[in-house]
Formats: structure tokens, sequence, C-alpha cells
């Protein structure tokens, strides 16, 4: 009954004439978006899904190559799949650390304490800060002889290993700092944490429920909106790693950093096969489409929204 | 030799030598190796020498510890490790030593010499990392464009010697007349004039960058992966031969 009475969206037809005029201030002050929009992605978009056929190089359009570029990639191109392992093995250690440690952060920031500001900017701000300046700086702290981190580690009498020289500590590194910066996550986290009713936590400590009984039985499951949220985005991002393995390994050491996103710029803007490149680019493309809609398939089951 | 500069351990460890970029490239020249013919048409990555300059670097890496772990490289500037002495010699490239000569001082005792030479009546093996202007195939004015690479490369003497100031000139006569007269601390800058009768041009530069990756790995299998040298000529020659030959540089 009620649903007769709700306002119904109606679509919008410009019959006056000041009615077009607003129409046309309204395309004019968004214009500026949407040349951006149009010049800078859905353009480049489209060109690279051409791209992706020829064997266009930096200097030279190419010509059309059908499903060559693919071929290459698969029989040729030794580190293709190499990339698209490290790029999954930083994905699968990333994302859940990311989304555990935030929660528990955001856990905590939502505490009545003392200088609750100050933590909450100290946390944030390495998110803010350049990631290339952050990059360097953790560069000098896995640094195997003189980093601050062995050092540390030999002041309890342990022998820290060669944090970015050895190929199976390298990718946990880049794990390590990356997990430093996501300030962003946690006040996400936090807005979710402090979303939820004050009123069922009294209830289910009038009820008798203990402090861990509530994260569990009321937090966690009232944020998994939150939660899911953080996910989808931290996947896709993840995905997108070139920053830190570019400024501390360059790739290496024997490409157990090099990610999906850095042989893509190596081919592209290294040995200016731009074809090839694109290809790279709809391959990763492909597959961050699928993993988030597996992820939002999943969702069903394990995010609650409290109706 | 280079063992015997290393001393201490941890954070006051002193290393032999910089790990420095040039040092894979120098790898295969050092022991006399060859990578291509000058025409490109061949490539000799498969040879003795080469295995015998990356033997002797992975002793120098791996076994002596006389040059920094991969990660004290990459996440340390090298120059850093020679002018805070945790380092007894550097790479000292010709463009960098009026910064070096300036931030050292005369906080310590330096100099600067010659690569040892390949064989005891051999060459000195050095390397050159040329910067210079080229030209599109399909330029419009190729009269014009080649003026002005002519005027900027080295036609121009005024324009020489600004860049005299920073590195080596191609204009010969300022080169010797200017460049070579020029001195930063105790070194000479005639030393890199001398060390270009016997240099090789940046061994991966340019169109070459694909074969130079594949090298990276094979040199990174040796210093890294633990990997001899014959088992990444093995490995990796097939590779590096592969992507030369495609690229079809001596048509």
């Amino acid at each position: 009954m009620l649903d007769e009475f709700r306002m119904k969206p109606k679509r919008f037809v410009p019959s006056t004439a000041k009615a077009r005029r607003d129409a046309l201030r309204f395309y004019f002050y968004i214009s500026p978006w949407l040349i951006g929009f149009l010049v800078l992605t859905l353009y480049p978009i489209l060109h690279s899904f051409y791209l992706m056929f020829t064997s266009s190089t930096l200097t030279d359009p190419g010509e059309f190559v059908g499903l060559s570029n693919l071929y290459y990639a698969l029989k040729e191109d030794t580190r293709f799949l190499v990339v698209f392992k490290n790029t999954l093995y930083y994905v699968a250690m990333f994302v859940p650390a990311s989304l555990v440690l935030s929660f528990v952060i955001a856990l905590m920031l939502s505490q009545r304490v003392k200088f609750l500001g100050l933590f909450r900017t100290i946390f944030y701000l390495p998110y803010v800060t350049a990631g290339v300046a952050v990059t360097i700086l953790w560069g000098w702290i896995f640094n195997a002889d003189y980093g601050l981190l062995n050092y540390s580690l030999s002041l309890l009498g342990i022998q820290g290993p060669d944090w970015l020289g050895d190929p199976s500590w390298a990718m946990i590194s880049i794990v390590i700092l990356s997990l430093w910066t996501i300030g962003n996550n946690i006040i996400i986290m936090l807005a979710g944490i402090q979303d939820i009713p004050e009123t069922l936590y009294e209830s289910a400590q009038i009820d008798g429920a203990g402090k861990f009984r509530c994260i569990f039985t009321i937090t966690i499951p009232l944020a998994t909106p939150t939660i899911f949220f953080n996910l989808v985005l931290t996947t896709i991002g993840a995905f997108q790693l070139f920053t830190q393995p570019y400024v501390l390994t360059n790739g290496g050491p024997l490409n157990a950093t090099r990610t999906v996103v850095m042989h893509l710029f190596t081919n592209a803007f290294q040995y200016g096969r731009m074809g090839y490149a694109a290809m790279i680019a709809w391959c990763l493309f492909v597959v961050i489409m699928v993993i988030t809609l597996i992820i939002l398939g999943s969702s069903k089951k394990w995010v609650f929204y409290g109706d | 030799m280079a063992p015997k500069f290393v001393t201490g351990s941890g954070v006051n460890r002193t290393y032999a030598m910089v790990r420095h970029w040039v040092l894979p490239n120098f790898a295969i020249i050092c022991q006399g190796g060859v990578p291509y013919a000058d025409d490109f048409s061949d490539i000799y990555m498969d040879s003795e020498e080469v295995r015998a300059g990356l033997d002797l670097f992975r002793y120098l890496i791996v076994e002596a510890q006389a040059i920094p772990s991969q990660s004290a490289a990459q996440t340390m500037p090298s120059e850093q490790l020679f002018i805070t002495e945790r380092a007894a010699i550097y790479p000292m490239g010709g463009f960098e030593i009026a910064s070096l000569a300036q931030e050292i001082d005369d906080w310590f005792e330096w100099d600067a010499v010659l690569p040892p030479k390949d064989s005891p009546d051999g060459k000195n093996t050095n390397i050159t990392y040329a910067t210079g202007y080229a030209m599109y195939k399909d330029a419009k004015n190729k009269e014009a464009a080649w003026e002005f690479l002519k005027e900027a490369s080295f036609a121009n003497d005024e324009m020489a010697m600004f860049t005299a100031q920073i590195g080596m000139p191609a204009n010969k006569k300022v080169a010797n007349e200017v460049y070579a007269k020029m001195s930063h601390g105790n070194v000479s800058n005639a030393l890199y004039l001398k060390g270009m009768e016997t240099s090789r041009l940046n061994i991966w530069g340019g169109a070459l960058a694909t074969v130079g990756d594949i090298w990276t790995e094979m040199w990174d299998s040796v210093n890294v992966a633990g990997m001899s040298a014959a088992e990444a000529q093995e490995k990796y020659v097939p590779l590096l031969e592969k992507e030369f030959f495609e690229l079809n540089l001596s048509k």
C-alpha cells in the first residue's frame, strides 16, 4: 500500500525555455569532467582494446595481427605467467592481512581513549605521504646490512633475512611495506564500526555478553558491508601493484617481485611494444573482473545488511 | 685481492667494492669476453671468457662477500656506501665525479684508476654510456634536423663548453682542450678521455634492452640463486640468442 505513495523518479525532459537553459547550464558545468572522461578515460580504453590486436609500437602504428599477442604471451613470453602468479601471490597475502589489520586498528580507534585524534592522524598519515618517498624509506629499513629492521632483530639475537635480495622474502617485504599504507581502509572501517547502534551493545551487555562476544556477534556481522566494500576496493588496488616493486627491486631478484603492471609498463615504455602491453592490460582487466564478480557473488552468503 | 678490503660485520661492515649497476655488464668483458659482433650479426654470450667473468663476480659477491648483497645495493645509494667508507672501491663514472669529490671533500684520501686489463697485455675494460640525439627515419626536414643534431652534439664549441662542465662532450676539440684539463679532487678528467680509447659502448643499451633484461636474470641466477656460471649459460644463452636474433639489428 505504501509503495503507491513513494516518489518515483521521473525522466527529466526539458520542455520550457528555462528548463532547456538549466539543462544546458548543467552540461556546461559538468563539461570539464565529461571532456576529461571522454578524452582521458573512455578513448584510451577503446583505443587500447584496438591496440591489443595490433603490432603497434611507440613509433609505428603497426598492423592488425589478430590474437598473435595473446599467443606470444602464452607460448613465447617466459615472464607472462610468472607475473600473474606473483601478482596473485601478493593479492592473496596483502588483501586478508590488510582487512584484518585495518579492522583491528579501526576497532581500537573506535574506543574512547585519550589522544584519539592524534592516533587517527598517525595511522592515516602514511596513506597521504608520497608513495615513492615511503617506498625509499622502507628500502633503507629493509637493507640487509645497514637496515633498521635487521638491526632491531640482531638486538634480539635474530639474524634477519636479506629482505629484498632473497627471492622467497622479497614479495613478503613488499606486503609488509604495503600494509603501512592502509590508512584509508582504517578510516572506512572506523566509519562502519561507528555506524553500529550503541543500543545493540547495551542490550548484549545486559544479557551478560563480554567484549569479545560483542565483537564476534555484533561488530563483525554488522561491519560486513564495510568489510565487503574494503575487500572489493583493496583487491582491485592490489592487482595494480607497481610503485613498490618498481622502486625497491625493479622486479627482482629473479623476477620474484615482477608484477603484471610492471610487465605492462616495461613492454610499453621500455621495449615500446604498445600492442602487446595493451593485451597484458586487458588480460589483467579480465582477471580483476572475474575475481570481483566472484567476491560479489559470494557476498550474499556473508554480508549482513541488517534488514 | 678484493676480499682483503672487507672488514667488520652488520652495520659496521665495509665492502671491497660497491655493488654497482655497471657490474653485470662489466662481468661480460672483464676476462676478455665480447657480447656480440660489432655489426650485431652474432652473439657470443656462451664463451669461456663470459663464463670466467661471471665466475669472478660470483666469487666476489657470494663467496668472498666483497660486494654488497642485492638488497644493500638496491636500497642504499651505492655512492653513499663509498663516501661513508663502507666500500673501498667505487665504479666511478665521469658524470658523477664532480659531485662525489664535493661530498668526500678532504674526509679521506682517494683517487681514480682505470679498470684492470682483460689480460696482462690486453686492453683496459671500460664501458661508455653515451647520451645522444636521434632523428626519425620519416623526418620531414632531414637536412635541418641534421644541422641541429650536429650543432647540439659536437659542432658548436660554445654548447660543448657547457657540456664539459658535467660530462665528456662529443666535440673533440673541447674534450681535449677544456674537459681533459679539468679535475675534481685528485682526479683529472684526462683519465676518462684515456679510458675512451678502449671503451665499449653500453652493452645492452637502447634497442638491446630486452636482451639486457634476460642477461640481468642470468646474472641474478648466479649471484642470487646460486647457479654456477656454466649452468646459467646453459639455461639463459639460448634465450639471449633467440631475443637477440629476433631484433634483427644487423639488417
